[in-house]
């Protein structure tokens, strides 16, 4: 038993000698709304798929619902709603055949709860889905995937391609589930999932650079600015949490990922004597985001550069 | 079951037209059916037996169509698919696809079968095994393929693509092995044993491959269990150890048993007669060695099923068949002299030819004994052959409206192995009542030795071929005889006794002569 909705170990996927995943560790506390934020081929559909147990994993393990991922099957799908950008709806049907034909197999379904979504989403219930703009097939998908109150929800680019209007509306039925269930969805855009997040993680080539509380995350990030009384290049053996240092006359930049208000403000005073003025600025998400990505791969040219030499 | 009662009623709402167009087929299927064997004398008659046999090509079609439509509405293939991260059962989901196919394939034609039966005069009450039986092997043969060819693809058109290239392949490897074989073998697919193999392992595999599927979503691990099977059911069909299943099923008699026929050599008793060949080193000709028989027992027939010859010449030189399909005819005592045909690469026979040879011949062979003889008057009407089945006069090209041989049909199956014979007349039926001529004997065999409870056909009602000897004057414009009303027609029905190999040597034999023509060969065959 872990205290995660979602906990994952050294999850790893392969496709060929694709790597698509690499040892992730993951943990989503049951009650976050959790984004998984990455650029499009980063491995988020992978992920979510081996969650669902619609792919299996190279190597690792992870649980849903406490249940090990490779045995989610039949029953364990009645706490589970799963909406993908993807997925293959029975096209034939219409709304409200898909929503009376999926019914029967939650036992927890709410028809208030279906009568709600259907009026909230607008949905045509005598239309055939195939018939449907790609915003009305998520809405009908969205609605299936909630009527039945699931303890979690997966959602892989639920709001990818959609026009605005269609997408406040299907995060506003998303945040009045929230209080009663987990969710669990990807994006590749920041915007659109930084407003209602709890919860975010950070997946870059298969490797999950980070996953933590958005405000702990907000907290922890600043962007440093220090002033020199002359001119100076940048110091030696940096710590690890400055990423992304420059120095230009007598200004040194960099984005403290370790800030802690005090204690930040005493480690630069010590590592730079020459200091006159350190100011600490609060970074947006896009902003902390960039420079993960920016300090990952960095480091990744100069290991690169490092192995190369070596060689 | 209230999630299958579900899943089935979806399908059911969902492929309705379908379900309509199948149903449809079936039912006319139903009224046109019988054309399938009643004579054509009309062109009305000639039309609906066209669309009867339209029909049974567009059946199965539709069953096609039907199984794919609903396995592919929850496809196992890909990682799409909306069901998959759904609470379906995996058993109840295949439980609920099964029972669709079995309320609107299977039901519908087994209805068919039953209707079809009695409109063909036969009673199914006493026919249900057969039918079943029937029922089976339609399912098991057809439909299984279907389902198991459509758990491993994502929609229709794969899943055609997918038969078509197992049939280009089937027909490939069916060329190349008949470009490889030197020899045509006794068909390996007719032994019981083989059939029973076969039968077995399409079985398993099938069912296994489906429930891998419906169970792990492992397409690589159905495709392989179906791939494997392919490869099986090749190893057994085509390359199975012929030698043992021959000597399994005709074991060689005991040195105190006394031959059942006994065979002389007779190298004057022939006419020739000269065949063409196109100068190919693989080539097969065609060899007669002519025998007769004697010392037949009274009642009994034999029935050459294989034969393998061994050929020694004086200078040491060498060569021997596999064993090779005959398509000698039942000896009877009394009867024809048996012609014993074996097949040899041209390049063998060429090297053969002009020298003496001693050749050995393994013969395989059913012996099967007559049971009492049963005589009917043959009239205008039908008339009801018990354990045989309806017989009726043929009145096909005959301008004066007399029958110009017999109609028969069977239930479920070819009937069992009978000779039947009656009397010819060369005149007209009227004719013949006013001043009575000659009758010539017309003779013939029909049916088949081995027979399972049913066969596996669409038509529940078999129509052999009865071409009995003499049908014509044989003058140089060949009137046809006829069979007039009041004559006797006798059917002798032959149970299988036993099967035996025989062994039957030749000091002096020759191969037939050879003479090249441009690119051809003519060959002064033995006739």
């Amino acid at each position: 038993m872990t205290n995660s909705t979602i906990h994952t170990e050294n999850l790893t996927k392969h496709f060929g000698h694709t790597v698509a995943l690499s040892n992730v560790d993951l943990a989503v506390p049951e009650g976050a709304i959790y984004a998984l934020v990455g650029a499009n081929g980063a491995g988020k559909t992978t992920l979510i798929k081996l969650l669902m147990n619609i792919l299996r994993p190279t190597a690792g393990s992870s649980t849903v619902l406490d249940i090990d991922s490779a045995k989610l099957t039949g029953q364990a799908f009645e706490r589970i709603g799963y909406v993908s950008e993807n997925q293959e709806l029975p096209e034939g049907m219409t709304v409200g055949g898909l929503l009376n034909y999926f019914r029967p197999f939650y036992p927890t379904w709410d028809r208030a709860l279906e009568a709600q979504l259907v009026r909230q989403f607008d949905l045509p219930l005598t239309r055939k889905l195939k018939n449907l703009s790609r915003g009305m097939k998520m809405k009908a998908s969205f609605a299936s995937s909630l009527a039945y109150r699931p303890a979690l929800i997966l959602l892989d680019e639920p709001f990818s391609g959609l026009d605005p209007l269609v997408r406040d509306e299907l995060i506003e039925g998303l945040i009045e589930r929230a209080p009663e269930t987990t969710i669990f969805l990807s994006s590749h855009d920041l915007a659109e999932i930084e407003s209602f997040s709890s919860h975010v993680g950070y997946l870059e080539q298969g490797r999950l650079l980070f996953s933590e509380e958005m405000q702990v995350l907000s907290d922890r990030f600043r962007e440093v600015t220090v002033t020199l009384d002359a001119p100076a290049p940048l110091p030696a053996n940096l710590p690890p949490t400055w990423l992304l240092p420059q120095s230009a006359d007598c200004v040194l930049r960099f984005v403290h990922s370790g800030f802690s208000d005090l204690a930040s403000q005493r480690e630069i005073a010590e590592r730079i004597p020459t200091a006159r003025d350190i100011s600490f600025d609060p970074m947006s998400l896009r902003a902390i985001f960039l420079a993960i990505a920016k300090a990952h791969r960095d480091s990744g040219a100069q290991l690169t550069a490092a192995q190369e030499a070596q060689a | 079951m209230k999630q299958i009662l579900h899943i089935f009623t979806k399908d059911a709402r969902r492929f309705w037209p379908e379900i309509l167009i199948s149903l449809a087929i079936t039912a006319a299927y139903i009224c046109i059916g019988p054309h399938l064997w009643i004579s054509a004398t009309d062109d009305r008659s000639r039309l609906l037996t066209n669309l009867a046999g339209l029909l049974v090509v567009l059946l199965p079609v539709s069953w096609w169509i039907l199984i794919s439509r609903v396995i592919h509405a929850e496809k196992l293939v890909g990682d799409t698919q909306f069901w998959i991260t759904r609470p379906y059962t995996w058993k109840k989901l295949l439980t609920a696809k099964m029972l669709f196919i079995a309320t609107f394939v299977v039901l519908p034609f087994f209805a068919a079968q039953i209707i079809l039966l009695a409109e063909g005069g036969f009673p199914p009450q006493l026919l249900l095994p057969g039918l079943l039986y029937n029922l089976l092997l339609v399912s098991v043969l057809f439909m299984l393929p279907l389902i198991a060819l459509s758990t491993i693809t994502s929609s229709f058109a794969r899943l055609t693509l997918t038969i078509l290239g197992i049939f280009l392949c089937f027909i490939a490897l069916v060329a190349l092995l008949a470009f490889a074989s030197q020899n045509h073998q006794v068909g390996t697919m007719n032994q019981p044993l083989t059939r029973g193999i076969c039968f077995a392992l399409v079985v398993l595999a099938l069912a296994a491959a489906i429930v891998v599927q419906y169970a792990l979503r492992k397409v690589w691990l159905a495709r392989t269990v179906l791939l494997t099977l392919t490869l099986l059911l090749c190893l057994v069909s085509f390359i199975a150890p012929d030698k043992y299943l021959v000597n399994r099923n005709y074991p060689l008699m005991a040195a105190n048993q006394a031959a059942p026929v006994q065979l002389t050599y007779h190298p004057d008793f022939h006419s020739i007669g000269t065949a063409f060949y196109q100068a190919s080193s693989r080539m097969m000709i065609q060899v007669n060695a002519p025998l007769t028989e004697s010392n037949t027992a009274e009642g009994v027939a034999l029935i050459p099923d294989g034969i393998r010859a061994e050929i020694t010449a004086s200078d040491g030189s060498h060569w021997k068949s596999e064993w090779q399909s005959t398509s000698s005819g039942p000896i009877l005592p009394g009867g024809v002299s048996p012609l014993v045909k074996f097949s040899i690469p041209l390049a063998e026979l060429r090297k053969f030819q002009s020298k003496q040879l001693h050749l050995h011949l393994s013969l395989a062979y059913s012996q099967a004994q007559a049971e009492p003889a049963r005589t009917f008057t043959f009239s205008k009407g039908s008339f009801t052959v018990p354990d045989f089945g309806i017989c009726s006069p043929q009145m096909g090209w005959s301008a004066t409206g007399d029958a110009t041989g017999i109609n028969c049909i069977s239930p479920l199956r070819k009937p069992p192995l009978t000779y039947i014979a009656t009397r010819w007349t060369d005149s007209s039926c009227s004719a013949n009542a006013a001043a009575p001529g000659l009758s010539v004997t017309g003779a013939a065999w029909t049916g088949e030795l081995d027979r399972a409870p049913a066969g596996f056909n669409l038509s529940p009602v078999a129509k052999p071929d009865i071409g009995l000897s003499n049908a014509d004057n044989g003058s140089e414009n060949r009137k046809p005889r006829f069979l007039c009303p009041g004559t006797p027609v006798t059917f002798t029905t032959f149970k299988l006794v036993r099967r035996t190999q025989t062994t039957f040597d030749i000091q002096d034999f020759h191969l037939p002569k050879t003479t090249v023509i441009g690119n051809q060969i003519s060959i002064d065959q033995i006739g």
